[in-house]
């Protein structure tokens, strides 16, 4: 069996642009032949790879059925649309955009409730003297429940709500809300306050793979190849390629060099000839302790991609769809 | 997930069952399988959500197919019912997803047979009754001599009540003994860990807690209505302002020592035979200097009756967790399991529940109380044992 391997890349906004910002800088070009309104992409130079262009919520969604393979989504998604993440997904990496976190925040008039403790007491005589449970908006249903049992809360009822949650307890569709945040100042603006212990989850955008997905020989080689530049280009992105002559004063000169610390590597060695991968914050130590041990002229440079001998991230996919068997 | 499958022993057997409990005096009722979501997960809560059957009508309104027969039969009971109650009989369907753990069904729907007697005058024979009624179905399914586990949700009821400590503190315990799976060292662990915490504004704080509870929750509201708070978010400023005037005295008050959770580890801890759990359930309250008197009297007075109407009860068991999983109870709860195969889950369960109808919105807050036979299990049971 052969077929292609579907990646799933959010459809609009922010997201979408960060993310067609990392799959670019390890050199994969998404494009959409059809322009912005066209739902199915591909990506440049890669036979078998296919792009289908998804909201968020619902490629979290389709990689937990498996219906793709690949897609980039948010942890906080990956978590409300599924029970146990881990049987299903394997977060490849975290990609340093999307930060937000999901909070239970109140009213802040409130001033009698600061914790979670707090609010179970409140949730508790709520029910009592307005006869009906405290409602929570929320699109966060699954992530609220747990989090709410976890406090031993039971005295709620979720109102589902997909857009200006902030606005529900002003609007009077609910009493406090369950939503995500990066800064507060909406919250505040909705006269809204976080919980002292309020953090449910902190997230941010993530390459996840599903586990369940048809990991067809074709899909693997496309998946090989995707994974192999995106490695590469991390790790190139991490460390910068330092060279230098040592000529023949020093035979070891790298063991003086390493240290427990890390962050220096050798990458080739010979006639004197010198190179290593070094992580920027140890740069300058480096290249001066090169200098004091006699060496002429350190170039520093920085590379697109680094392949190593191992293909890592395509690896450990490898190994957890063979622990999932 | 799979559908339930038609099974001829288990149509029979429900017939049997019914037929019984008719026989007993309790009228036939079939509800309606359906009932607005709305309903269901205001009683039940958000917990079982998952649970549930849900689907949704064109016009948007969820509906729940029935979890249970309790609360459509007590819908009934206010919609249609004498008022001054009445004993009902069920038998058919239910449906909620299965526990991962359900070893006798892998399918949403199950077979339930059960009775329900609200507002029956004399509590302890109604319960000794219901529990009578539950051994005996099982013994026409050919379970001869269940294995019976009693309790009373109301002896620690009764336990917190008589330990005086603030009304923060007697619902935070009330609320773990329903919510969690307790673990040995939890309540002790609330002890410790959970605080009534102040915000910032300690000096408020503290002013207030040397008031009488009426005047500091005169000034918080009156300060909340200078700086013009509202009642936004559905709590008036009013019930705001009163809990943080309790909150400040409970927090400026002692905490409940270390003593009092042990002794409420000690009180869970209890395991005895049905018949010697009065007599320890009065040492430990001697020992503890509390008064639980007539609470352990009116449990022993249930084993008394359920004894005259020819249960063995020489095997049952006391348990102080039986039924704490399901908030309603308020009072006396039993399961009947298989002496061998526990696992299958109780092949039935019941017990009182005075506040469910009330909650509900009956405005006679009829009493209640009821079991349910596990019908699947059974039948599993029949093919283990074969």
């Amino acid at each position: 069996m052969s077929g292609p391997l579907v990646l799933a890349v959010p459809s609009k906004g922010r997201l979408e642009e960060n993310a067609c910002v990392f799959f670019a800088r390890a050199g994969l070009r998404l494009e959409r032949p059809r322009g912005m309104r066209n739902y199915c992409g591909r990506i440049a130079g890669v036979e078998g790879a296919e792009i289908a262009f998804l909201p968020a919520a619902e490629i979290a969604r389709e990689i937990a059925s498996g219906s793709v393979h690949l897609g980039v989504t948010g942890e906080d998604l990956i978590h409300e649309s599924m029970v146990n993440p881990r049987t299903r997904v394997e977060v490849l990496t975290k990609l340093g955009f999307g930060e937000t976190t999901v909070v239970v925040a109140v009213p802040q008039s409130w001033i009698d409730v600061s914790t979670m403790d707090d609010l179970d007491d409140v949730a508790h005589a709520f029910r009592l003297r307005h006869g009906r449970r405290m409602r929570v908006a929320t699109k966060y249903i699954n992530l609220t429940q747990a989090y709410f049992s976890s406090f031993g809360i039971a005295d709620y009822r979720v109102v589902e709500s997909l857009g200006a949650t902030e606005g529900a307890p002003i609007a009077g569709t609910a009493e406090i809300i369950v939503d995500i945040t990066t800064t507060g100042s909406t919250l505040a603006a909705n006269g809204l306050k976080v919980l002292d212990d309020g953090a449910i989850l902190k997230s941010e955008a993530c390459l996840v793979a599903s586990l369940v997905a048809d990991w067809n020989e074709g899909a693997r080689d496309t998946l090989a190849h995707v994974l192999g530049l995106v490695a590469a280009e991390a790790r190139a992105r991490d460390v910068f390629l330092v060279g230098t002559n040592m000529g023949s004063r020093r035979a070891n000169f790298f063991d003086e060099l390493i240290d427990d610390a890390g962050g220096i590597e050798l990458s080739d060695q010979r006639n004197g000839a010198l190179e290593l991968l070094v992580r920027q914050d140890r740069l300058y130590e480096v290249t001066r302790a090169l200098r004091t041990m006699g060496a002429g002229r350190v170039t520093v440079s920085r590379q697109d991609y680094i392949f190593e001998s191992r293909n890592s991230l395509y690896e450990q996919l490898i190994k957890r769809l063979e622990e999932a068997c | 997930m799979n559908v339930a499958h038609f099974s001829d022993s288990a149509e029979a057997l429900m017939r049997e069952l019914a037929q019984y409990f008719a026989g007993e005096g309790y009228l036939p009722i079939e509800p309606g399988m359906m009932l607005p979501a709305d309903a269901v997960l205001d009683h039940m809560g958000e917990s079982i959500r998952k649970r549930l059957l849900i689907t949704t009508a064109p016009d948007g309104t969820e509906f729940s197919m029935r979890p249970d027969f309790t609360l459509p039969l007590a819908h009934w009971q206010i919609a249609n019912g004498p008022p001054d109650g009445g004993r009902y009989s069920y038998s058919g369907f239910a449906f909620r997803y299965p526990n991962p753990d359900e070893l006798t069904r892998v399918s949403a729907e199950f077979r339930q047979v059960g009775i329900e007697n609200f507002g029956a005058g004399n509590a302890a024979e109604a319960d000794a009754d219901t529990l009578a009624l539950a051994v005996c179905a099982l013994q026409r399914a050919g379970i001869g001599s269940p294995k019976l586990i009693l309790g009373d949700v109301g002896l620690f009821e009764a336990l917190i009540g008589s330990l005086n400590l603030g009304e923060m503190w007697s619902g935070r315990l009330r609320r773990l003994y329903w919510r969690h799976t307790l673990s040995e060292d939890m309540v002790l662990s609330l002890l410790q860990k959970s605080s009534i915490t102040m915000p910032d504004e300690a000096a408020l704080g503290g002013s207030l807690s040397r008031m009488e509870r009426e005047d500091a929750r005169v000034i918080i509201a009156e300060v909340m209505a200078i700086a013009g708070v509202s009642g936004a978010g559905g709590r008036e400023a009013d019930e705001i302002a009163a809990r943080y005037a309790q909150k400040a005295r409970e927090a400026e008050g002692e905490r409940p020592s270390l003593e009092v959770g042990e002794l409420i580890d000690k009180f869970l801890s209890i395991e005895a035979n049905a018949k010697d759990a009065p007599g320890q359930l009065r040492d430990f309250a001697r020992r503890a200097g509390l008064d639980l008197n007539s609470s352990i009297g009116g449990f022993e007075k249930r084993l008394e009756i359920a004894e005259n109407l020819a249960i063995n009860l020489d095997d049952a068991v006391f348990s102080t967790t039986v039924g704490r999983r399901i908030e309603y109870y308020t009072g006396f709860v039993f399961e009947a399991h298989d002496q061998i195969t526990q696992a299958v889950g109780p092949l039935a369960s019941g017990g009182r529940y005075d506040n469910f109808l009330s909650d509900i919105g009956d405005s006679n807050t009829l009493s209640a109380v009821g079991c349910s036979i596990y019908i699947d299990r059974l039948v599993f049971l029949s093919g283990e044992h074969k």
